[in-house]
C-alpha cells in the first residue's frame, strides 16, 4: 500500500486517466472529487460499506408487535395493481 | 450481461430451501445461510432468514414481479465465479425496508443492491449495481399498506 499526504485542493493521479482530488475536510470527513472514464466503476470501489448500511437498515428487528402477515398483506395489493 | 428474464417462478424453486453467501452478506459478516421463507399466499414477497443469526431477517421480492420493466447488468465474471453464465439459473430480489408512514406500514425495494441467486447450486451473492435500470421512480418502488 502507498501512503501520503494530500493537502486541500492537491490531487493524486492513477495511471494517465484518473485523477481524485481533495475538495475539502473537516474533523472527520474528506471531500473528493474523482475524474475519471465511464467504464471506471467508482461506486463499487465501497460496496461493503454502502450495502451494508443499507442492510443493517433493512433487517427487520425482533418485534413481537410485527405484522406476522405483512408479506401476504403486501401480495394481495401488489397483485391486485398487476 | 444484461438480463431481463420473465420467469418469475423461480422463487418456487428457493421456497424454504438454504441459499449460501460464501462472500457473507455485508453488514452481516456472521451470516452465510439464509432460509427462505415463503407461504404460497405471500409470492413474490419472502423472508430471509440468517440461520446462524435468526433473529436477523429480510423482507424480500422478486425483482421482475415488483417491477416488471426491471434490468440488471452483471459482469460476466460475477456470473462465472457464480457458477453459470445463463440469466436463467438466477433468481433476483431486492431487499426491502419496512417502514411505516401515517396508519399503514410501507415497503420500499433496494433496487441497487440486488440479491441474486444461482438456483441451482443455491449461491447467493448481493450485487451492487449502478442507478435503478428501472423507469419507475423511487416512489414507485415503494408500497403503502
Amino acid at each position: 500500500m502507498l501512503v501520503l499526504s494530500r493537502k486541500v485542493g492537491e490531487s493524486i493521479k492513477l495511471s494517465d486517466d484518473i485523477e481524485i482530488t481533495v475538495l475539502a475536510l473537516d474533523h472527520t470527513r474528506v471531500r473528493l472529487g474523482i475524474r475519471a472514464p465511464r467504464h471506471i466503476d467508482v461506486r463499487r470501489s465501497m460496496p461493503e460499506v454502502n450495502v451494508g448500511e443499507v442492510n443493517r437498515e433493512a433487517a427487520v428487528l425482533p418485534d413481537p408487535a410485527a405484522n406476522p402477515d405483512i408479506l401476504s398483506k403486501a401480495a394481495s395489493v401488489k397483485n391486485k395493481e398487476d | 450481461m444484461t438480463a431481463t428474464t420473465p420467469d418469475i417462478e423461480t422463487i418456487d424453486d428457493l421456497r424454504n430451501k438454504i441459499i449460501e453467501f460464501p462472500q457473507g452478506l455485508p453488514g452481516f459478516p456472521s451470516s452465510h445461510a439464509f432460509i427462505m421463507m415463503q407461504t404460497p399466499e405471500e409470492r413474490p414477497f419472502a423472508w430471509m432468514q440468517s440461520v446462524a443469526e435468526p433473529h436477523v431477517k429480510f423482507a424480500v421480492v422478486e425483482a421482475y414481479a415488483w417491477d416488471r420493466d426491471y434490468t440488471l447488468e452483471v459482469p460476466d465474471e460475477t456470473l462465472e465465479e457464480m457458477g453459470s453464465l445463463d440469466p436463467l439459473d438466477y433468481a433476483v430480489y431486492f431487499i426491502l425496508q419496512i417502514g411505516k408512514r401515517d396508519s399503514g406500514m410501507t415497503l420500499q425495494a433496494k433496487p441497487n443492491a440486488p440479491v441474486m441467486v444461482n438456483v441451482r447450486t443455491r449461491q447467493a451473492r448481493q450485487v451492487v449495481t449502478g442507478p435503478p435500470s428501472s423507469t419507475k421512480s423511487a416512489e414507485a418502488l415503494c408500497l403503502q399498506l
